[in-house]
């Protein structure tokens, strides 16, 4: 019962039958050909990881009908270089074995994992495009990560009948670009330290020169004052000059300290770093506080948002481009930040790891009277507790562990 | 492109494969397992435990079924064969596909290192992404294959081919830009290309391995022989053990033979018959019947000679183990000259001989087989001569044949047929040389008929087929009837066992001459005898080929399977074996049974709850909208308002979103506030409805600007 008649007839046949079908399919899909103009219609901004829908039209320039093809968004080239394959080290390379260290095949998947831009969700199909036609698709992407991204190579897939094998064809576009943002997390209730200093605000923002604040209340003028400031109805109403008198008002400024001093092999922690800090920017209420940026690129860097300043979407367009520093000098950043340490309401620092010159460098922030909140992107919570104690900070550290961002974020753990 | 396949497509083809490999009820039962998905809403939520013993279950049932195929004799080197029942032992995991609510699974669930791989970098905090796979069209893939390797009927298994194929790539496609016409020209080509493709390949096969002859291959067939006369080459014969003989009482027979052929032509040896007159001579093979005989009351023991009435030892004198091909109908057995009765066959066997002496078992119950052997004084398998057929020489061969009998003087008058086969004797001793090792002269095919000749002649070496040919003839050319057999000499012994093992190049030819003579009374006493005149020289060529440990250690697996089948197919054995494996089983079944149903879950995402809405409220076109649309965008989820809702046909449409406003600024008109709703808005909100039906139905995704 167990053993069948074994014949060779019906296995030449499927044997036939499939190389058949590969044979006409690869045929076929060759010798497709079809032309097309693209145009697409790119937002200007979008974030890291979340998915982005843009239109696309697709104009047909050739003379015959176009179906049963579909578009694709190239992505750059994202094989790393001889050198960067060389040099690099994947985050934990030398715990695996010996085979896979001296291949390279994982850190060959990390680079290009870190390489590659972004990825498109489906090629959805385009319908019947008679010769000269217009139409509209949509196609989604989503960013793998921050910066810029330059959509230069759309293609038109021509599949042969079964689906089997298909065509990319180049297609007439001019190229697009797109500015990612860093990826944000979700913030608890910001507990943000300090008193609202005196920072003197209100309609800082318009043109007016001079005093400014809220409308409180009228009094009679008294010599000095602008003229600006005379309420005209109440003087045509009492007959004697009076001015408004206008309420100072105050609102607080924080830093948000950027460490940009992050090595290769520790570049994902940087990222992380970065999401952090443009959660914060997006998060914090810039309509009634200030927010500066500050980091060093090559030279100490500051961006300020909110009140009167820029808006937030300029300063996450900043982190979006923003890069690590291959050297050190936390010294730069202390005199940095303490330049502004008499405005600065709080300081939320940022770090990328933890060592001696951090535990420094949040020490004199610390002792100039700064109000300090700290956080650290780590990769092991166990080691960097341990680097903790070694390098004890002043003031508690909130460690996140890359990865896992978004759920250290939302519990209570301190050091 | 859809990575599972649709609704009855696997079911169908499983029942094709079920069809088309005479397994009809197991295709059934697996075709029914596969789609009752569909009629059922049972689920569960299988994580990736779950799907790694689904796939061990189904190694298991695939060693199982190894294992009773071992038991049933399919040899390690068919075991591939076996292939035809992966739709069964896959069906396990394609069933946690399946009722799994996951839509893919990992593609390292089948490999043991590749999840320790994973293991070990989740625990080291690295990346992990491993490949996700849905096993829908890939188990497709594996049951057309399965079908393909046991399919009993080529037309059928074509068509059937054919329209599985042509269904998986049209539901593969179908929603992914389907070009029908030019779909339906590339399948109407790929269809004829195949066909001629195949029949090609298949004409190719055969003649570059040209057909496997019925006298070819290691297999005796009983009427005919094809020789090697005439080959060059080292004439190549296996060490594989085929036959193991006990002897129980009386001497050791030298020879075994097999079968026997009376006529020699163009290097074959064939069986020739006169059929009885008015007998059908398709359907008439000259084989006849044993006779049972009543020497035991529990054993069948049967008989080809004429008395029945036999006293046989409780032992019989000889034992035969040895493996025949159950698939085939005839299988010649070997027996000594001398049987005069056999049994322990079996229940029934149906054992026949045919005139020369050839006995063959037709479609046995095992293949394995088991049997005892008396012997007698007289042969009782033969009938007596022929002249026409064995006096027979072939023209192509006479006028060598004459000449050496001329030479040796075999027509000289007075000789008798003993001295005139001592003459050959003598003449083959001194004069040939046995070799399996043949070098030049070259035989062309068209010179093979005069091959024995210029053996005789020309290279005066060769191997026991030439000997025993040139004896059958020039003996014939004496006038003295000759046949020529094939079976076994028996000289090696197992001592350990005190069994002789009969291995391939212990396979050997030799004649049997009708020996006319006066006995001690004076009579003329005619019978036929094994004459064997092959050099001695070959037995000590056999001898050189000791068997070295490796051979020994695959003659005892041999042994130790063959006995195991004997025993296990003895009725009190079978049961037990069968009542432990079918306890072992319902157990098994029972258990994952069990723990199936503990675990089971509904498919909430089939279960689509209506909304059910107050008695009283006021319907509108809009309404009727609900079902089209949820084709396109999915049923609208609890709680999410109708207009809200609808929205989300903007995804796909773009262009609709004025009209969609519209809809529902009316739909709301009338829904919340159809007192003051202008009278015509029923009018203009069907109107829109209408509108939108209609474009739905004529678009896909995507709207074109012109």
């Amino acid at each position: 019962m167990l053993l069948p008649l074994y014949r060779l007839g019906p296995l030449f046949q499927l044997r036939g039958l499939i190389l058949v079908i590969l044979g006409v399919s690869i045929l076929w899909a060759f010798f497709r050909q079809a032309k097309v103009r693209i145009q697409r219609d790119l937002p200007r901004l979008a974030t890291a990881g979340e998915p982005l829908t843009y239109r696309v039209r697709v104009k047909n320039l050739g003379k015959l009908n176009l179906t049963g093809t579909s578009l694709l968004e190239l992505t750059p080239d994202n094989r790393p270089s001889l050198e960067s394959f060389t040099w690099s080290r994947e985050p934990g390379e030398e715990t695996r074995n010996v085979f896979d260290r001296t291949l390279g095949y994982y850190r060959w998947e990390w680079l290009q994992r870190s390489l590659t831009l972004f990825k498109q969700k489906g090629m959805p199909p385009l319908p019947l495009i008679k010769p000269s036609e217009q139409l509209s698709t949509t196609l989604t992407i989503t960013p793998r990560k921050r910066g810029v991204i330059a959509l230069r190579d759309m293609r038109l897939c021509l599949p042969d009948p079964f689906g089997v094998f298909q065509r990319c064809r180049k297609t007439e576009s001019s190229p697009g670009k797109l500015i990612v943002l860093p990826h944000r997390y979700q913030l608890p209730a910001l507990d943000l330290p300090g008193n609202a200093r005196f920072q003197l605000g209100g309609e800082a923002a318009s043109n007016t020169v001079g005093q400014s604040g809220d409308f409180t209340s009228v009094r009679d003028y008294r010599p000095g004052d602008p003229l600006r400031h005379i309420h005209w109805k109440s003087w045509a109403r009492t007959g004697k000059p009076i001015v408004k008198e206008y309420q100072d008002v105050f609102f607080p400024r924080y830093g948000l300290v950027l460490d940009t001093f992050a090595p290769t092999e520790d570049e994902d922690m940087f990222e992380e770093a970065v999401s952090v800090a443009a959660s914060f920017a997006s998060s914090i209420d810039t309509r009634e506080t200030l927010l500066d940026l500050m980091f060093i690129r090559d030279e100490a860097f500051v961006f300020s948002a909110g009140r009167g300043e820029e808006r937030v979407d300029k300063m996450l367009e900043i982190l979006a481009g923003v890069n690590c520093e291959p050297v050190s000098d936390f010294h730069a950043l202390q005199k940095l930040v303490l330049r502004y340490q008499d405005e600065l309401t709080a300081c939320i620092c940022i770090f990328t790891g933890w060592c001696e010159q951090r535990r420094d460098t949040v020490t004199r922030l610390q002792r100039a009277g700064m109000e300090l909140k700290v956080i650290s992107v780590c990769r092991d919570l166990e080691a960097s507790r341990k680097e903790h104690v070694s390098f004890p900070a002043p003031v508690p550290v909130k460690w996140l562990r890359a990865g896992h961002i978004q759920e250290d974020l939302m519990t209570s753990a301190n050091s | 492109m859809n990575p599972t396949p649709p609704r009855l497509l696997a079911g169908v083809i499983t029942l094709a494969w079920g069809g088309l490999t005479g397994n009809p009820t197991w295709g059934l039962f697996a075709a029914l397992l596969l789609e009752s998905r569909s009629w059922t809403n049972l689920r569960w939520d299988f994580n990736r435990s779950s799907y790694i013993r689904a796939w061990q279950f189904s190694i298991l049932i695939g060693a199982l079924i190894a294992i009773l195929a071992w038991i049933n004799g399919v040899k390690a080197g068919k075991l591939h064969t076996l292939f035809v029942w992966t739709p069964l032992i896959l069906l396990p995991l394609e069933l946690a596909q399946r009722y799994g609510k996951a839509s893919k699974i990992p593609l390292n669930t089948f490999s043991f290192f590749a999840r320790k791989k994973m293991d070990r970098d989740i625990t080291e905090g690295r990346h992990t992404s491993p490949r996700m796979v849905n096993t829908g069209y890939l188990y497709i893939a594996v049951v057309i294959l399965a079908t393909a390797m046991a399919s009993k009927h080529d037309i059928h298994h074509f068509i059937g081919l054919s329209l599985m194929t042509a269904a998986c790539l049209f539901f593969y496609v179908r929603k992914n830009g389907f070009r029908p016409w030019a779909w339906s020209i590339a399948l109407a080509i790929s269809l004829t290309l195949g066909f001629a493709g195949q029949l090609s390949m298949f004409k190719l096969y055969h003649y570059f391995t040209g057909a496997q002859s019925a006298g070819g291959g290691h297999r005796t067939h009983t009427n005919e022989s094809r020789t090697s006369i005439g080959k060059l080459g080292k004439l190549k014969l296996s060490p594989r053990v085929f036959w193991r003989m006990s002897v129980h009482e009386g001497n050791v027979p030298a020879l075994l033979r097999t079968a026997v052929y009376n006529r020699y032509a163009l290097a074959r040896w064939t069986h020739e018959y006169i059929p009885p007159a008015g007998s059908d001579p398709m359907l008439e093979d000259d084989f006849t019947d044993d006779t049972r005989i009543s020497a035991f009351q529990d054993r069948d023991t049967r008989t080809f000679g004429k008395d029945t009435k036999l006293d046989l030892s409780e032992k019989g004198d000889l034992s035969i183990i040895g493996e025949v091909d159950s698939h085939v109908k005839n299988n010649p057995i070997p027996l000594p000259e001398n049987m005069l009765a056999y049994g322990d066959l079996g229940a029934e066997p149906l054992v026949s001989r045919n005139s020369l002496g050839t006995v063959r078992i037709g479609n046995p119950e095992n293949h394995v087989i088991n049997y005892t052997v008396w012997t007698g004084k007289e042969p009782t398998t033969e009938d007596d001569p022929v002249d026409e057929f064995d006096l027979h020489i072939p023209v192509q061969e006479k006028a060598a044949i004459t000449r050496i009998a001329n030479q040796l003087g075999l027509d000289r008058e007075g000789l008798s047929t003993r001295a005139k086969i001592n003459i050959l004797r003598d003449f083959f001793s001194n004069e040939f040389q046995y070799n399996t090792h043949l070098k030049t002269p070259s035989v062309e095919r068209g010179r093979r008929s005069t091959a024995v000749g210029m053996f005789l002649e020309t290279t005066r070496a060769g191997h026991c087929e030439y000997f025993a040919t040139a004896t059958a003839l020039l003996l014939r050319e004496a006038e003295i009837p000759s046949r020529y057999c094939v079976g076994f000499s028996v000289n090696e012994q197992n001592s350990d066992r005190e069994e002789w093992i009969m291995r391939g190049h212990h396979a050997h030819a030799w004649c049997r001459v009708w020996v006319e003579e006066e006995n001690a009374n004076g009579e003329v006493v005619s019978k036929w005898e094994d004459v064997d005149l092959t050099p001695s020289a070959w037995h000590e060529m056999d001898m050189l080929g000791r068997p070295d440990w490796q051979r020994k250690l695959i003659d005892w697996w041999q042994r130790v399977r063959e006995d195991f089948l004997i025993w296990r197919t003895r009725e009190a054995n079978k049961t037990n074996v069968a009542i432990v494996v079918g306890t072992i089983i319902t157990i098994l079944l029972s258990w994952i049974s069990w723990r199936l149903w503990h675990s089971r879950q509904r498919n909430e995402a089939k279960q689509h709850h209506a909304y059910d809405r107050p008695k009283d409220t006021a319907l509108t076109s809009l309404h009727k909208l609900e079902s089209l649309v949820a084709k396109k965008i999915g049923h609208r989820p609890s709680g999410v308002p109708l207009c809200r809702w609808m929205l989300g046909l903007t995804h796909p449409y773009p262009a609709l979103d004025a009209q969609l406003h519209r809809i529902n600024e009316l739909h709301s008109q009338l829904r919340f506030d159809p007192a003051s709703a202008p009278t015509n808005t029923q009018d203009d909100l069907a109107n829109l409805t209408n509108e939108l039906r209609r474009f739905l139905k004529k678009n896909r995704k995507i709207r074109s600007e012109n």
